[in-house]
């Protein structure tokens, strides 16, 4: 298996603020890796690194290049679509293929054309007189017809309605993905990319709090949703999560065999939405109202 | 070589004041030409009405006398007539492109961080280097041949309307419609110039690229206000113009080899008509653009130009401001 990313200790500082803080990232080709984490915690910065848009300190190595350096060397196999429409108002539909077609040795015409033809983005029309929809139709129709090996979506869908954020992972996987490819999204709308995703990165205040395979995240976390009698065992086997729903509490916890938790109440895999919002809480401020009663 | 011409597609594509200009002031021209009187030059001024049978009449006594001796000038004289047409519609091309131009390279690093496309331009595998020099090249080569290729077009559609206009009448024998010879000499020496003038102009080129890639805000502001108040302030506090003067050499020092008019035409302002024509022999010697390449402010300019593009390249790669 090829690495496509590999980090090692990637920091970045804007001025006293410190945006990555030594991450060590490992992405092999094929996966479909999701980068989650809220607002300003490092993933646009952690994308700029990846696509040679920032410095950074640190290794990094992205197809065995250093992106910062050879930038443009590495956007030959590397395709990039960012958090907002980024293509320029005034181009023409057409022109967007002209010229991607003129300095993309990996750009299949016929293929961005076909896929356009599907839309109801004509030809002529300016990047301006499209919707916002269309114009992220444009950008995937223009992305899909590059033979990268690496595609980065930095929030792909922001400011879309569900249809459009529907067809576009929908088109992305089955028009696009294969073994040899390696998709980097990130998002703060997990729901979204759930399904899709064969591993989860979340970061944090410019740290990674967790990295993994999501076939791998049933093996190292379970929630527990205890019958009330058991409660207090199950609290006394160190959940590191809790809150309640519809007057239920409900546990997370990691490293525990779910076959030791099952006799407690209702166990299931979390969902990655769940696993996140267990994960993003600093450390400590999960204590509910209902464990501060018990103590 | 693909990527290249791809990029310089693209800047028309995006500024099309590049290309929309000189096609308008072309058109302008000749519609002026075919509709209107026709003004050529300051010393010889000839307004003619769309009715060309009464214009020689409704001249006023000392202008149809210059017109008279304007007719019955020598063959080379009148070619020199001729030739000032020529330039007259290059002046006003190439002062039309040189402000679009401006406009054109302050805009051309800006814009694509103002409205972020440049974070999908930076997608594509092309070098920073090759997009700011792209620019560079539309803004100092390739806009200004094209303006001169119409400012070429304009004056030959021009000679066929004076020729339909005006043939056969006095007015039509003051100067020729067509001179192939005088009309390809002055295009060989308009191309010579403007190889001068590209290199002259280079730093001034290099210069609004800097500041394009750098000023986060009011581009226009930014290139203009620090030579101005240089200038200003060496005047105030050491009372030398040493900054003035060389910025002002730089933005017209090029001129000194255009300004053909005072040497074509005679060195006494009274002179009115004929006596004011030189021959075309000694009108075209007096525009001698190559006697520019020796100067060492050209060659030490291209320098300074070097490194302001170099600059403007670093800073589109390194800065990360999106």
């Amino acid at each position: 298996m090829t690495t496509v990313i590999e980090a090692r200790g990637l920091t970045k500082n804007y001025g006293s603020t410190r945006a990555l803080q030594g991450i060590d990232l490992t992405v092999e080709a094929g996966r479909i890796v999701g980068l989650i984490g809220p607002n300003g915690s490092g993933k646009t910065s952690a994308i700029k690194a990846i696509l040679g848009l920032t410095s950074f300190d640190g290794e990094l190595k992205v197809l065995g290049l250093d992106p910062h350096q050879q930038r443009d060397a590495l956007m030959q196999n590397v395709s990039f679509i960012a958090d907002v429409a980024v293509l320029p108002r005034w181009i023409r539909v057409s022109q967007t293929l002209d010229f991607v077609a003129g300095v993309h040795p990996r750009f299949e015409r016929a293929r961005a054309e076909e896929f356009l033809r599907k839309t109801d983005i004509g030809m002529k029309k300016r990047v301006r007189e499209l919707s916002k929809g269309m114009v992220t139709q444009l950008h995937l129709a223009l992305i899909l017809a590059i033979d990268a090996k690496l595609l980065v979506l930095d929030e792909p869908t922001l400011g879309l309605d569900l249809l459009f954020r529907r067809s576009f992972y929908d088109t992305l996987l089955n028009d696009y993905f294969d073994k040899e490819r390696t998709i980097l999204v990130t998002t703060h709308q997990v729901e979204e990319v759930e399904h899709l995703l064969t591993d989860v990165v979340f970061i944090q205040q410019g740290k990674i709090k967790l990295s993994q395979s999501v076939e791998s995240l049933s093996e190292h976390y379970v929630q527990l949703i205890p019958t009330p009698d058991n409660l207090p065992r199950a609290r006394a086997l160190g959940p590191f999560y809790e809150r309640e729903v519809f007057g239920r509490t409900a546990m997370m916890f990691e490293g525990r065999n779910i076959e030791d938790l099952r006799p407690l109440g209702e166990t299931r895999t979390p969902s990655i939405a769940d696993l996140f919002v267990a994960k993003m809480q600093p450390a400590g401020a999960w204590v509910s109202p209902v464990a501060e009663v018990a103590a | 070589m693909n990527v290249l011409v791809t990029l310089v597609k693209r800047e028309f594509w995006e500024h099309r004041a590049l290309w929309l200009v000189p096609l308008l002031i072309g058109v302008a021209i000749v519609v002026l030409a075919a509709f209107e009187g026709v003004h050529v030059g300051d010393r010889v001024n000839i307004s003619i009405d769309l009715d060309s049978s009464v214009a020689a009449n409704d001249l006023e006594p000392q202008e149809r006398a210059a017109l008279q001796s304007l007719t019955e000038l020598p063959a080379n004289k009148k070619q020199t007539i001729y030739l000032m047409t020529l330039v007259t519609f290059l002046t006003v091309h190439m002062l039309a492109i040189g402000i679009v131009v401006f406009f054109y390279l302050l805009d051309s690093l800006y814009s694509e961080r103002k409205d972020r496309s440049i974070l999908f331009w930076k997608s594509l595998p092309v070098s920073d280097g090759v997009t700011v020099l792209s620019k560079g090249l539309v803004g100092l080569l390739i806009a200004p041949l094209l303006a001169i290729g119409m400012a070429a077009l304009t004056q030959i559609v021009f000679g066929g309307i004076w020729a339909l206009k005006f043939g056969g009448s006095s007015i039509g024998s003051v100067m020729p419609a067509w001179d192939t010879a005088v009309w390809l000499k002055f295009q060989g020496l308009t191309l010579l110039a403007f190889c001068v003038g590209a290199l002259w102009y280079a730093p001034i080129a290099g210069y609004l690229l800097l500041v394009s890639a750098w000023a986060r805000r009011n581009v226009f502001l930014w290139a203009v206000m620090p030579p101005v108040l240089l200038a200003v302030g060496e005047k105030l506090l050491m009372g030398s113009d040493y900054i003035g003067e060389f910025i002002g050499r730089r933005m017209l020092g090029v001129a000194e080899i255009f300004s053909v008019d005072a040497r074509y035409s005679s060195a006494d302002a009274g002179e009115f008509g004929a006596a004011a024509v030189q021959p075309i022999d000694r009108a075209l010697a007096a525009i001698d653009p190559a006697g520019f390449f020796l100067t060492p402010d050209l060659w030490l300019g291209l320098a300074a130009a070097a490194l302001l593009v170099f600059a403007a390249v670093r800073i589109r790669r390194y800065r990360d401001d999106t």
